[in-house]
């Protein structure tokens, strides 16, 4: 073998050399062992939300079938008629349907996952009808959403919470689980200003009304009710009140 | 080996004087003849041609089959004594036509002596019919007799003659492979050597985590849960190095052995029970697989379409370049059904990680694109082993402390209805995450919270919390009416892990991105809480590693209903190297 030869193969070794110093990043060890540990798996749950207005159009109206699990059509509670200031600050039920109106709806968690319902209300607008408002009035409009601070008291509201199911509407047939708001007893009465103050303290989802726990697939019922006040002053005459009741799991 | 040699050069001395001492030998004696004719002289040399043919035969096959016999093939007693006879009786003729030729020559050089006249030719006659003498010397001769000792040396002499010896032996010198095997327990022992793929791999360990029901599932911001994994070097060989890294999208051979030459079509994969349900990760069209069954490993492109994640075959395109380097579906080697399958390709984003998300149930706003699931659960590997932490990934990793910022979620073992400060809770259970001193711990049951102060760094399985002297604080409702029920979570903790989101270090998606093969991760020991440096060895041979893994969802205040419903699924990969 010639010198020129063995100096073509020494060279070659060196650029082999030198390439698999570069290109060669895998690990060289002789032995291993190696064990691996597939499909661990991490599995979320769900919260979802259904809230089923008694007559209404949705039965249930539910979140998931909104975008990002957030229903903004659910059915409204009810559209009230003309009212009339309640006789006097009885407790419900009332009588006639003219100085009350109400609403009887369930929230059902139908996720997964157990939850925290909350209840804000985001709004509450009052403005003059825009029909059969007195003109020339000496009065000054009160405001339906105050809360009575300024020309005299504002609407009562509360949220009665029933266990087991709704009641009839005069209230009979399920037990009055707790009155959410006013914060009473186990039974709601009419207080002045009550959707004002409502409103005040619980506008948002940093400012809600905590409803406890509801376990995944419970339900749970509530009447929510209005009235004018017994000792409505003039300018709540022809006022018109208009909100909306966020209803919130987390 | 150097009798052997020594022979081989007997031989060919044997085949150097036979074919020139010979012919000369036969020369001489023509030489020695009294008186000659033509005729005579024209005969002559065909005989001792013929003769000198024979001889060298004789010789050449006596070296040959001395030469076989040397080598040791033939492994047979009267075989080596025969060709020992036979090169002996060569030896002796060659001896005795040696002896003769020497008398001969003796009478040719002694005239005077002859009994009977002797025609003389004229001087210049006899020079022109008589060849130039050439005579067996001494050296032929002596190398010739050396030869023959050298065969019955070899033959018949093994033994040393000398009167007094001295021999030492080292027999039964051996060579033997150690062996580098790991043992994998999360609930069961789990063998590399018993891999299907038979190259000390097995993938088909346990489920480290399982929290893949969808029933309730998992909620942000809430204790998930953790699995303890115990590493042990079954082999007898120490491990110079401990790894763990992140799988690419893989899967497990599942169809019938495909020959080198055949076409390697859709690879079918199993979808339970031996690794990876189904091709864990996705595998677009175009990236490079590659197939490793036993020793062998080769490189294919997936084909057409690519493959999602789950899936149960995966197309194999028939021939694609990938780097300047040509790839086909002919197989060059063999491929048996538990080969591994891994995509190199894969893991480079959070839409082709190992991680992959499906829904559980589809709301049409939850969709897994990019895999948001496995982009937002946070995982945590944190070591403790002889009680010594060490956190490896995830929030808090090489802390000082050893402390991942792992969640707890623990219970007393015993009625405490009020909740203070400087008071030790002893715990149903070890704890389950850790908690650093000054963390906020709260005390939940019933909607009564309280919270109070750590008082000092407690690790994972601690089986005892205490609270520090400062003031506990009522959160919610009143403090009072706490049983064995309380749930004591460390606040500090979920807050630090809620603003972990979304994580592009600590996420489930982040380890297969930052923490793949090519960025894997290396063990090295611990020797005391947040402490580990270089050593020769990680995994010593018998020893034994703990490591708890965890998952968690961080709660931080925007919502996250977009990962309602979905599932994600993943591995991990522990390996050793000698």
């Amino acid at each position: 073998m010639s010198s020129r030869t063995i100096k073509k193969l020494l060279l070659s070794l060196i650029v082999v050399g030198i390439i698999g110093s570069f290109t060669a990043r895998g690990t060289y060890a002789l032995l291993t062992g190696e064990d691996r540990n597939p499909n661990s798996q991490l599995a979320s749950g769900t919260l979802l939300m259904d809230n089923s207005v008694y007559g209404g159009a949705q039965q249930p109206c539910s979140s998931k079938t909104a975008s990002l699990n957030v229903n903004t059509g659910c059915d409204s509670l009810f559209t009230s008629g003309l009212l009339y200031p309640i006789p006097s600050a009885s407790q419900p039920p009332l009588p006639a349907t003219t100085t009350y109106v109400y609403g009887d709806i369930t929230i059902k968690n139908s996720g997964t996952l157990p939850a925290t319902l909350d209840i804000y209300m985001p709004s509450c607008d009052g403005t003059h009808q825009t029909s059969g408002y007195p003109g020339g009035v000496s009065w000054t409009a009160i405001n339906p959403c105050g809360t009575g601070v300024v020309g005299g008291t504002s609407l009562d509201f509360f949220i009665q919470e029933y266990t087991g199911g709704l009641p009839a509407p005069d209230g009979s047939g399920v037990a009055a689980a707790s009155c959410i708001w006013p914060a009473q007893g186990s039974a709601c009465t009419l207080v002045d200003n009550s959707l004002g103050d409502f409103s005040a303290q619980h506008h948002d989802n940093t400012h809600y009304l905590s409803l406890g726990s509801i376990a995944a697939g419970a339900s749970r019922y509530f009447r929510i009710a209005v009235a004018e006040p017994s000792d409505a002053a003039n300018g709540l005459q022809g006022q018109m009140a208009t909100f909306a009741i966020y209803w919130h799991m987390e | 080996m150097k009798n052997l040699l020594k022979l081989k050069l007997n031989a060919s001395l044997i085949d150097s004087a036979a074919s020139h001492s010979a012919p000369a030998a036969s020369s001489e004696a023509q030489r020695a003849l009294p008186t000659t004719t033509s005729t005579q002289r024209k005969h002559r040399p065909d005989v001792g041609l013929k003769q000198r043919m024979l001889a060298l035969l004789a010789i050449e096959l006596a070296a040959t089959l001395a030469a076989i016999a040397a080598t040791g093939t033939i492994h047979s007693t009267i075989f080596r004594i025969a060709i020992a006879g036979l090169a002996l009786t060569v030896a002796a003729l060659v001896a005795i036509e040696a002896l003769a030729f020497h008398r001969r020559a003796r009478v040719v050089a002694a005239p005077a002596v002859t009994p009977y006249p002797i025609p003389t030719p004229a001087p210049a006659a006899a020079a022109a019919a008589v060849p130039p003498r050439k005579v067996l010397n001494k050296t032929r001769i002596g190398l010739l007799f050396v030869m023959a000792i050298g065969f019955a040396a070899y033959f018949g002499g093994s033994g040393t003659f000398a009167g007094f010896t001295a021999e030492t032996q080292n027999p039964n010198d051996a060579l033997a492979s150690g062996t580098l095997l790991l043992k994998d327990h999360v609930t069961a022992d789990c063998n590399s050597q018993a891999g299907e793929s038979n190259n000390n791999v097995n993938a088909n360990c346990d489920v480290a985590l399982a929290f893949g029901s969808s029933s309730p599932g998992q909620e942000p911001g809430v204790y998930v849960g953790t699995s303890t994994i115990v590493l042990t070097n079954t082999g007898s060989l120490p491990a110079s190095k401990l790894y763990l890294w992140a799988p690419y999208s893989n899967a497990v051979y599942s169809g019938s052995t495909i020959n080198p030459g055949g076409t390697v079509g859709p690879l079918s994969v199993y979808a339970s029970g031996h690794g990876p349900a189904g091709v864990e990760g996705p595998m677009a069209a175009g990236d490079l697989i590659t197939v490793t069954s036993g020793p062998y490993s080769q490189s294919f492109c997936v084909g057409a379409g690519g493959v999602a994640a789950g899936a149960t075959s995966i197309p194999i395109a028939a021939s694609c370049t990938v780097a300047s380097v040509t790839y086909t579906n002919t197989a060059t080697i063999t491929i048996s059904a538990g080969a591994t399958i891994q995509d190199g390709s894969s893991d480079t984003t959070a839409a082709n990680t190992n991680c992959y998300d499906v829904q559980t149930t589809n709301f049409g706003w939850n969709p897994t694109t990019n895999n948001p699931l496995c982009s937002s659960a946070l995982l945590y590997v944190q070591e403790t082993t002889g009680g010594k932490n060490y956190c490896w990934f995830g929030s808090g990793h090489d802390s000082a402390t050893g402390m991942c910022d792992a969640p707890i979620s623990a219970k007393q073992t015993s009625a405490t209805p009020t909740i203070g400060p400087s008071q030790t809770y002893t715990l149903t259970a070890g704890l389950t995450g850790n908690v650093k001193a000054g963390d906020e711990l709260d005390f939940s049951e019933n909607g009564n919270v309280v919270a109070c102060t750590a008082n000092a760094n407690t690790y994972m399985n601690a089986t005892s919390l205490a609270t520090s002297s400062a003031a506990c604080t009522v959160k919610s409702g009143t403090n009072s009416g706490f049983d064995a029920n309380v749930v004591i979570t460390d606040k500090s903790t979920l807050n630090t892990l809620a603003s972990d989101y979304p994580s592009s270090t600590d996420s489930i998606s982040a380890f297969d991105i930052n923490r793949n093969y090519g960025l894997k991760k290396e063990l090295t020991p611990v020797t005391a809480n947040g402490t580990t440096g270089v050593s020769s060895v990680d995994l010593a041979s018998s020893g034994s590693r703990t490591f708890v893994v965890g998952v968690f969802i961080p709660g931080p205040a925007a919502s996250q209903n977009q990962l309602q419903a979905l599932k994600s699924t993943f591995g991990l990969v522990w390996h050793i190297d000698q």
